[in-house]
C-alpha cells in the first residue's frame, strides 16, 4: 500500500441545482500538513464536507487509508479515523468544556479511553483545563477554537480536517492556534487545513493546493506557492 | 376551628390531588419535550400515542387480567416500537424535515390511528373495574388520597426521574442533547443522528403510552381520549421552556395543581380554559418558558 492516506480524484459535488465542486483532485500523505487555499465560495469547505460525508459526491476516487469511503455516512467516516473540525467552531453551547470533549470521544473505539483523552487535551490546551466546567458558549473565540480542535482530536483521528481555524480570531491568537496545529502535526496526526489566511496556513504546511471555482488550479510547496505571482496578486494583494 | 376546616383542608386536598394528576401530566409533557427538543418536531400524534397506550393496557387487562399498574410496561414497550417505526418509516423521509410537512404528517397519522382504533373497538366509552379504584388512604381526619392515583403518581415519578437521568447521564442522552443544541456537527462526532432521533421519538411515544395505561383505571376509554392530553402537553412544553424535559416535568406538576385549584374555586369547567390562558400569556410575555432554559 502507498503512503497516501487520503486520495480524491475528479470529485464533483453540489447542493441541489448548484454545483460547487467541478474537479477536485488531491492527495494527502500520512504525516503531512496540507493546506487548501482559495477565495470565499471557491469550494474549500465543500471539499472538506465531501471528505467527512456531509455532502454526497460523484468521483472517480474518494479513498481513505486505501478504502473507498464515498458511500459511507458521516458517523462511520469518523469511526474510520477522520475528524472534521467545522468552520465556525460549531460547539455544543450549553454543555461544559468537558462534556464537549466527551462528545468528541463518542465513537466506541475511544470511549473507554475518555479520561486519558481529556487529560491529553488538557495538556495540549491548558486553558481548557482552567475552564473545564464552563459552558462552551461562554468561552472566548480563541478558547472556542481550541476546544473545537481538542474535541476533534478526542476521536484519536488519523486525519484531522480543519476548516478556517483562524476565522474571526485576533492575530496573536491566530499565531497560537497555528502553533498548536503544528504541534499536533508533529505528534503524528495528518492534517488537512482549509484557510483564507494564506501566509499563516502555508507557513506550517508541507504542501498546498489552490482551489478556484470548484477546481484545483495549482499545487506545490509553500515556497513555490508564495512565490507564484498569481497567488501574490489574488490572495496577498502584492 | 370550624373556619379552618372550611377553607384549609379543601385547599390542601386540591393541591394534593393536583400533584397526583400532575405527575401523569409531567410524564406526558416530558415525552413531548424530548421529541421537540431533539427533533424540533411538534408531535401532533402524541395524544394518539397516549390513547394507544390506554387501549394496549385495556386489551392486555381483558386477555390476561393483569392490571395496568403492571400492564403499563407492555404499553410502554409497544409504543416505543411504534414511535421508533414512525420516525424511521415516515418522519425521517420528509425532505429537509420542513416544519409544516412534519406537522401535517403527524396530524394525519393521528387521524389514521384514532379512526383505526374506532374501526376496531367502536366509538363507545369503556372502563375497567378495579377494586383498587375505590380505595382511599386517610391522612389525618380530613385529607384523602385515592389509591390508584397514588400508585400512578409513584410510577410516573420514578419513570420521570429515570428519563431525566437517561438524558443527563448516559451517552445516548448526551448525544440527544448534542443534536438538540447543534445538529450540524453531531454526525461529525460519530453520532448516528437518525438512530438517536428514532430512539428519542420512541421514548417520547412510550412516555405517552405509559401515561395512558396509568390513566386507564381512573378514566374513560374512547378513541378521541388523547386530544385533551395532547393539548395539555403543548402547554407544558411551552411553559417548561421549549424542549427542556425537566422544565416540562415541573410544568406538568404546576398544571395539575392549577387545574385542581381552578376546579375548587371556579368550577370544573374553567380548568381547561385556565390552561390556555397560561399558554397564551407565556407565549406572548415570556416565550422562552418559565420552568427551564431552552434546550438545557
Amino acid at each position: 500500500m502507498s503512503d497516501r492516506l487520503l486520495e480524491l480524484e475528479q470529485v464533483r459535488a453540489g447542493y441541489g441545482d448548484f454545483q460547487a465542486l467541478f474537479n477536485i483532485t488531491l492527495e494527502v500523505k500520512a504525516g503531512e500538513i496540507v493546506t487548501l487555499i482559495g477565495a470565499n465560495g471557491a469550494g474549500k469547505t465543500t471539499t472538506l464536507r465531501v471528505i467527512s460525508g456531509l455532502v454526497r459526491c460523484k468521483s472517480r476516487k474518494l479513498h481513505f487509508d486505501g478504502q473507498d469511503i464515498s458511500q459511507l455516512p458521516p458517523h462511520e467516516i469518523v469511526m474510520r479515523g477522520i475528524s472534521h473540525v467545522p468552520e465556525g467552531r460549531q460547539l455544543f453551547p450549553h454543555m461544559s468544556v468537558e462534556e464537549n470533549l466527551a462528545l468528541g470521544a463518542y465513537i466506541p473505539r475511544v470511549r473507554p479511553k475518555l479520561k486519558a483523552g481529556i487529560a491529553e487535551q488538557f495538556e495540549l490546551f491548558p486553558r481548557l483545563q482552567e475552564r473545564r466546567k464552563q459552558l462552551a458558549g461562554t468561552l472566548s473565540g480563541g478558547e472556542q477554537q481550541m476546544l473545537a480542535v481538542a474535541r476533534g482530536l478526542m476521536a484519536a483521528p488519523k486525519l484531522l480536517l480543519l476548516d478556517e481555524p483562524s476565522l474571526g480570531l485576533a492575530p496573536k491568537i491566530v499565531e497560537e492556534v497555528f502553533a498548536k496545529i503544528q504541534q499536533i502535526g508533529k505528534s503524528g496526526v495528518t492534517v488537512l487545513i482549509v484557510e483564507q489566511n494564506v501566509v499563516d496556513g502555508l507557513s506550517i504546511s508541507d504542501r498546498g493546493y489552490v482551489v478556484e471555482n470548484g477546481e484545483i488550479t495549482l499545487q506545490g510547496t509553500p515556497k513555490e506557492l508564495l512565490a507564484n505571482q498569481q497567488i501574490r496578486t489574488a490572495y496577498l494583494g502584492l | 376551628m370550624e373556619s379552618v376546616v372550611n377553607w384549609f383542608y379543601p385547599l390542601i386536598q386540591a393541591i394534593l390531588n393536583g400533584l397526583l394528576t400532575g405527575a401523569l401530566y409531567a410524564l406526558i409533557g416530558m415525552g413531548m419535550a424530548l421529541i421537540f427538543g431533539v427533533m424540533r418536531i411538534v408531535n401532533f400524534t402524541h395524544g394518539a400515542f397516549l390513547m394507544l397506550g390506554m387501549y394496549v393496557s385495556y386489551v392486555f387487562f381483558l386477555k390476561t387480567g393483569i392490571n395496568p399498574y403492571l400492564g403499563f410496561m407492555v404499553s410502554g414497550a409497544i409504543l416505543f416500537v411504534i414511535g421508533y417505526a414512525v420516525y424511521m418509516g415516515l418522519l425521517r423521509r420528509i425532505p429537509g424535515q420542513v416544519d409544516f410537512m412534519v406537522i401535517l404528517v403527524t396530524l394525519g397519522l393521528a387521524l389514521i390511528i384514532t379512526d383505526g382504533v374506532q374501526l376496531v373497538f367502536g366509538a363507545d366509552y369503556h372502563q375497567i373495574n378495579l377494586p383498587l379504584v375505590a380505595r382511599n388512604f386517610r391522612l389525618g381526619t380530613q385529607i384523602f388520597v385515592n389509591a390508584p392515583w397514588l400508585l400512578s403518581f409513584v410510577i410516573a415519578l420514578v419513570l420521570a426521574v429515570a428519563l431525566y437521568l437517561v438524558v443527563t447521564h448516559t451517552m445516548f442522552g448526551r448525544a440527544a442533547r448534542a443534536i438538540a443544541q447543534n445538529p450540524y456537527p453531531s454526525p461529525l462526532m460519530g453520532i448516528n443522528v437518525n438512530r438517536v432521533q428514532a430512539i428519542s421519538f420512541g421514548i417520547g411515544a412510550a412516555a405517552a403510552g405509559v401515561a395512558g395505561a396509568l390513566l386507564l383505571p381512573v378514566f374513560y376509554l374512547y378513541p378521541g381520549v388523547g386530544s385533551q392530553f395532547e393539548l395539555k402537553s403543548f402547554v407544558m412544553v411551552v411553559l417548561g421552556g421549549m424542549g427542556s424535559i425537566q422544565g416540562a416535568a415541573i410544568a406538568g406538576l404546576v398544571l395539575g395543581v392549577v387545574e385542581s385549584l381552578t376546579s375548587l374555586y371556579w368550577g370544573n369547567e374553567w380548568a381547561l380554559a385556565v390552561d390556555f390562558v397560561i399558554f397564551i400569556l407565556v407565549l406572548s410575555l415570556k416565550p422562552s418558558g418559565i420552568f427551564g432554559s431552552q434546550r438545557a
